[in-house]
């Protein structure tokens, strides 16, 4: 498909489009989701939960949002992207959630993921660890060289498996921008055959122990490393 | 990422008995994984799923194979009177089952047109020079529905990692390949052959078939992937017999809509532009539409998470709704409404730019 999928045609962005105005709401996107995070406590159902982000996200006027709000616990931390949780799913006192907003504010697109553990779970501590870890490997290879976006994730998947976990690629990348990206390509990233271009993309990993109900998520934009001290 | 796209029938023929193949061009890429489906609508009537019967083809066509069921909406009575360059509407892609590369020997399971998605992911095999061993067994009555038998023999001799196992429950005199069902064939050669990923595609028996005997070999759960033909399936289910048709007019266009599905999946059928970012998931506000004052009393009222998003929109007036919440109701006929901004921007779209990005270094 690469040969089709054009990088002028896809990197576009419309009238609305800032390096300024992108970078701030990505950094309102993470602040939030570590303000859910904090609000997170064991024992909480996930539909409260995922009601309490959306609260949040209004009360900064970011409910509007490109995706829905997920906010998943425990075993539902394995379902891909738009897939519906298993309900009524409390919380433990040693237990993984992870959080995947993709908010709008004003008209900028912000999104971004990441998993956090409660008590002492080290097996699901390292899940999440290594999520990051990921993130930041397959960062560097396209920051190092110049990576195209399948070539990324044909990486990704091999050391995710190196880390002992398999790699979902139904979340595996996509464009931002202004709102809407969709306007202008909503395919994945995976599937573009050029280099993608900073502040335009965001890197999903979302990884899931081969056999256990467990996985970890984490996702931001491509950027080079002095946006992440 | 699921998405809504115009195409054509470029052609449709018969390859085998009961089966058509639909080939389809988009006007857009259509960016999908080998093993995944779509749902194809034609006009009105309802969607049905059919999955991608190659890997992505260079020249974006999209072929299908569609087997004919007595009474299916889109398997007889549309394709029995369809011809190319009739318009058709396809969302998708959909289904989890894609090919992922190989970490080992890999066993294919199909019967019938279950072999579409099948034959995808393995040209994709092909095209990324794959040198893992893979098994395919196709399961049929009778040696006429192996309706590709031809094409994937000569891929059994050509490739050498590839082996083609058919498998037939009621052959003719003269046959002198496997008997039986595929799923037992491979637990069959399972005590020789090792497997580390195993896909099946087809009725639901042979997929529940399968995904027991590679249990029982100890096959990881997350090692099977599957996709059962129940949801893909042509047959007129109740609801879509149950329906009748309303006339909604949208900015001034007069378009059909059938009862129970919602204005926005109508307005899509329907080949107007209408954006839905989120999916109808309430998320995003792109379908927005505005209602005259009177037909709002028609509907009931938005939701508490409808009205909060809503809020939120500054387009939105009091007559505003979100049209993938406005389910289709006898009561709605005549209704009225005009497309919000973002969707009406989309036939007069703003230029779209290249970025100055700053600190560029990738």
């Amino acid at each position: 498909m690469s040969a089709i999928l054009d990088r002028t045609d896809l990197e576009k962005v419309g009238a609305a489009f800032t390096t300024e105005r992108m970078l701030a709401v990505r950094d309102m996107t993470r602040e939030t989701i570590h303000e859910i995070a904090l609000a997170v406590k064991p024992g909480m159902v996930e539909e409260d939960a995922v009601e309490m982000a959306r609260g949040m996200l209004a009360a900064r006027k970011m409910l509007r949002g490109w995706h829905d709000v997920y906010v998943r616990f425990g075993s539902n931390t394995i379902k891909t992207f738009g897939a519906p949780s298993e309900p009524g799913v409390v919380l433990g006192e040693n237990d993984i959630f992870l959080i995947d907003i993709g908010p709008v504010f004003e008209q900028w697109e912000g999104d971004g993921g990441d998993t956090f553990v409660v008590g002492q779970a080290p097996e699901f501590t390292r899940c999440g660890d290594d999520a990051r870890t990921l993130f930041h490997l397959v960062r560097r290879k396209w920051l190092a060289d110049k990576t195209s976006g399948t070539a990324l994730y044909k990486f990704a998947v091999d050391e995710a498996a190196k880390l002992g976990w398999a790699l979902n690629m139904d979340l595996s990348g996509h464009r931002i921008s202004d709102f809407p990206h969709a306007a202008v390509y909503d395919g994945p990233m995976a599937d573009v055959g050029f280099c993608p271009s900073p502040l335009l993309w965001v890197l999903e990993i979302h990884i899931r122990h081969p056999d256990k109900p467990y996985g970890a998520f984490f996702e931001d934009m491509l950027l080079e490393d002095r946006y992440f001290a | 990422m699921p998405r809504t796209l115009a195409a054509r029938i470029v052609r449709i023929d018969t390859p085998g008995p009961g089966v058509r193949r639909l080939i389809l061009r988009t006007g857009e890429p259509f960016a999908y994984r080998p093993g995944q489906y779509l749902s194809l609508r034609h006009g009105a009537g309802p969607g049905r799923s059919f999955s991608m019967a190659t890997a992505p083809r260079k020249d974006g066509l999209i072929e299908l194979h569609i087997r004919r069921h007595p009474g299916g909406y889109i398997s007889e009575t549309v394709l029995d009177s369809a011809a190319a360059g009739d318009p058709v509407t396809i969302s998708g892609p959909y289904g989890d089952m894609s090919w992922r590369g190989a970490t080992g020997p890999v066993a294919m399971l199909a019967t019938g047109t279950g072999i579409a998605p099948i034959k995808a992911m393995l040209e994709q095999a092909l095209i990324d020079r794959s040198t893992t061993q893979i098994t395919l067994y196709w399961g049929a009555r009778t040696r006429a529905e192996l309706y590709l038998f031809d094409e994937l023999s000569q891929w059994h001799w050509r490739y050498p990692g590839f082996r083609f196992a058919p498998v037939l429950s009621a052959p003719g005199a003269g046959w002198g390949g496997a008997v039986g069902h595929c799923q037992a064939l491979a637990a069959e050669e399972l005590e020789f052959r090792q497997v580390a990923q195993a896909y099946a595609c087809g009725n639901p028996a042979m997929v529940d078939g399968a995904r027991r005997v590679f249990a029982a070999y100890g096959l990881p759960a997350c090692a099977f992937q599957a996709d059962a033909f129940e949801p893909a399936t042509n047959l007129i289910d109740p609801a879509d017999a149950a329906f009748t048709v309303v006339t909604i007019a949208i900015d001034g266009s007069r378009i059909q809509a059938r009862t129970g599905e919602t204005v926005l999946s109508a307005i899509r059928a329907a080949g107007l532009p209408i954006l839905s970012v989120c999916g109808g998931r309430q998320s995003c506000g792109t379908c927005l539409v505005h209602l005259h004052h009177e037909a709002t009393a028609l509907l009931p009222a938005p939701t508490a998470r409808e009205r909060d998003l809503l809020a939120c929109l500054p387009e939105a007036k009091a007559h505003s709704r979100l049209a993938c919440q406005i389910r289709v109701s006898p009561g709605l006929d005549g209704l009225q409404l005009r497309l919000g901004a973002v969707s009406a921007a989309l036939r007069s779209p703003t230029p779209l730019s290249t970025p100055q990005l700053q600190g560029e270094s990738a």
